[in-house]
């Protein structure tokens, strides 16, 4: 048995309390939510919250008789040692004494929003869940009163203060263009009037001006609540004792299937029977595939679902496909090593257009159907296939592949039929029995992929690797 | 918002992937069951589109792990005694019971990234996504939290 399959056998086997989905339903149905933990507050801990209160009169930066400070090293080539402690190693904060906090900005940027679902987590509405601020808090109430962590890839450092309490403003370095908006930016402010350093981690899409009047408008409440003795490791980085960390040698998913699993393959132009989940219950359906067509240009595409599409956004401006700069990567551990591009190549990129009929054969109408495209690239192997990447035409180590245009996880970037439904509006209205209804899907693919490509239609989107539900479907040869 | 349908649909197929991930984090049965329900109390009430059920369990396990966290920083979390869970749990074999206690007392950082990453399947690059780290971070951890699960299995012989 695999690490992997004993893992699972194992984990398998927790379950959430029989009663979880009635209790969802009786909760989401009420208008406030029980609070699940009690809220106590101790005669002690308001005493020591008075002490602390009572400091912050005076303006010094001390918790009890002790001075924090905030010092730094420099470690390896691209690290720095962040550290915050007293001054006095002998110095303590009495454990408990440390409130949480809710923290709530005083001013945003225009258009940025706190991220849905989430905590102390901001965004632009057009890049969601990426880039603007995110923070976390870390607490200096236990074990050895310091904070410290190890920033890697460091590019530059400047220390500053907020509205008068220390800080390090910290800029990283990136070998690579990334999807989305990455956090290039940190800034580290020391509260010691609440025992806490907080971290907030900067999009790109923000400057250090902007992230500097973000962090002086903060505004913190106290929760009444206080950290017990037991929190979170604060160390967060353990480098000082091993700078390199090998990749684990295992895959990171099904990379290969045996020609039995790939024995459910259909081809273009076959119908075959497949099921979707609609209005609460498993239904049948059929699908073929039509048609596949590959092109350079967005000619004979238009209207509204097109001009929106995540592929349109993707090409030229005179509407081109794009070439795609493949680079191959070998990770550094950002001590001593940067993640570095070791080889490049670039490569024509084409739009693949696939078109499939999905059929009701059940003898009612059937509302909302969703529906969701990806591709893998396979090879065919001595005994099934396996999944294909790009390789460098150099000999060199690296340890994986980035794609500058070709979507990171293969998925569909147009489609042309749209329910609003809410949940991305990738779903088929409505289909009376036996109608048949077209939809068409568009990728962005890679010349070398071409003549790899198969079409995933099990609705999960699993691009990179094989699925169990991909299996179980069958996926469409398209190669071209 | 969902229909309750698709919503109990959605509750039913993915509570115990929420349970599975709140209790790598937190290490407790009660902890793990108010996390899940507030988790899913989040899902029905939420807004937001999802292109795929891909996208959809990834915001999940993001939202599961930000309750953790949050739930990780009160003063009243309730402790599990493993070894006694585990035994409550239809563990087959006395080497799965050894894996289950060993993970289960691994640093939070470790047991989750291998929660993840060997029983849900996601790279290094997505749990970073997920964890907010970078994924040399998860890398790392991986093989460090490999490493300790390893010297520890070795001497049971299960790896």
């Amino acid at each position: 048995m695999t690490e992997r399959e004993l893992f699972k056998e194992t984990f398998s086997q927790l379950h959430a309390s029989p009663a979880t989905l009635s209790e969802v339903m009786n909760m989401a149905k009420h208008e406030n939510i029980t609070p699940i933990r009690p809220v106590k507050r101790s005669a002690k801990r308001v005493v020591a919250l008075v002490a602390v209160a009572a400091l912050l009169v005076t303006g010094a930066f001390a918790a009890g008789n002790a001075v924090y400070k905030m010092h730094s090293e420099p470690v390896g080539e691209y690290g720095l040692n962040l550290m915050v402690g007293f001054e006095d190693a002998e110095a303590s904060v009495e454990p408990g004494a440390t409130p949480i906090l809710e923290v709530t900005p005083g001013w945003l940027p225009e258009g940025m929003t706190l991220n849905a679902g989430e905590t102390m987590k901001y965004s632009y509405a057009e890049t969601p869940f990426q880039g603007g601020f995110s923070m976390c808090f870390w607490v200096l109430d236990t074990g050895s009163n310091t904070f410290r962590e190890t920033v890697l890839n460091l590019e530059s450092r400047e220390s500053i203060t907020i509205n008068g309490h220390e800080a390090e403003y910290v800029t990283l370095q990136s070998a690579l263009e990334e999807d989305g908006v990455r956090y290039g930016q940190r800034l580290y402010i020391v509260y010691p009037e609440y025992n806490q350093v907080l971290c907030i981690y900067i999009g790109e899409d923000m400057d250090k001006d902007t992230a500097v009047k973000f962090a002086e408008n903060l505004v913190f409440e106290e929760t009444g609540e206080y950290y017990s003795e037991d929190i979170i490791d604060y160390h967060t980085e353990e480098y000082a004792e091993n700078h390199v960390a090998a990749v684990p040698a295992d895959s990171d998913g099904k990379f290969e299937a045996t020609a039995s699993e790939m024995a459910g393959l259909h081809q273009i132009g076959e119908s075959f029977e497949a099921r979707e989940y609609v209005d609460g219950k498993w239904v049948p359906l059929t699908l073929k595939v039509t048609d596949v067509t590959v092109s350079d240009d967005d000619s004979g595409l238009s209207g509204e679902m097109w001009e929106n599409s995540d592929l349109a956004s993707r090409l030229n401006e005179d509407g081109t496909a794009p070439t795609n700069i493949i680079r191959f990567v070998k990770i550094g551990d950002g001590v001593n090593s940067l993640d570095s591009v070791v080889a490049a190549k670039e490569e024509a990129t084409k739009i693949v257009l696939a078109t499939f009929e999905v059929t009701n054969t059940t003898d009612e109408t059937l509302e909302h159907i969703h529906y969701y495209a990806s591709y893998l690239t396979l090879e065919e192997t001595a005994d099934g296939y396996a999944i294909w990447a790009p390789a460098p035409e150099e000999d060199v180590e690296y340890d994986y592949v980035s794609m500058s245009k070709v979507s990171g996880d293969h998925r569909m970037l147009y489609e042309s039929v749209v329910d609003d439904y809410g949940n991305g509006g990738n779903y088929i209205p409505s289909l009376a029995p036996g109608e048949t209804v077209c939809v068409q899907v568009g990728f962005l693919v890679s010349e070398s992929q071409l003549d790899k490509l198969y079409l995933n239609l099990d609705g999960e989107g699993v691009g990179m690797a094989f699925s169990d539900s991909g299996l179980e479907l069958g996926y469409i040869d398209i190669r071209q | 918002m969902f229909t309750d349908e698709h919503f109990t649909y959605l509750a039913d197929k993915y509570m115990d992937t929420i349970f599975r991930l709140a209790f790598s984090y937190m290490k407790s049965q009660a902890d793990a069951d108010d996390i899940t329900q507030n988790v899913l109390v989040k899902l029905y009430r939420t807004n937001r589109n999802f292109q795929s059920e891909a996208h959809l369990k990834n915001w999940l396990i993001r939202v599961t792990i930000n309750e953790c966290k949050q739930a990780f920083r009160s003063p009243w979390r309730r402790t599990e005694d493993i070894q006694e869970y585990a035994n409550t749990l239809a563990l087959p074999t006395e080497d799965q019971r050894d894996l289950f206690c060993l993970v289960m007392n691994l640093p939070p950082k470790y047991r989750v990234v291998l929660y993840l990453y060997y029983y849900e399947d996601h790279t290094s690059d997505e749990i970073a996504k997920m964890l907010d780290i970078p994924a040399a971070t998860v890398r790392t951890r991986l093989a460090r939290g490999r490493e300790k699960l390893k010297k520890l299995l070795m001497e049971a012989y299960v790896l």
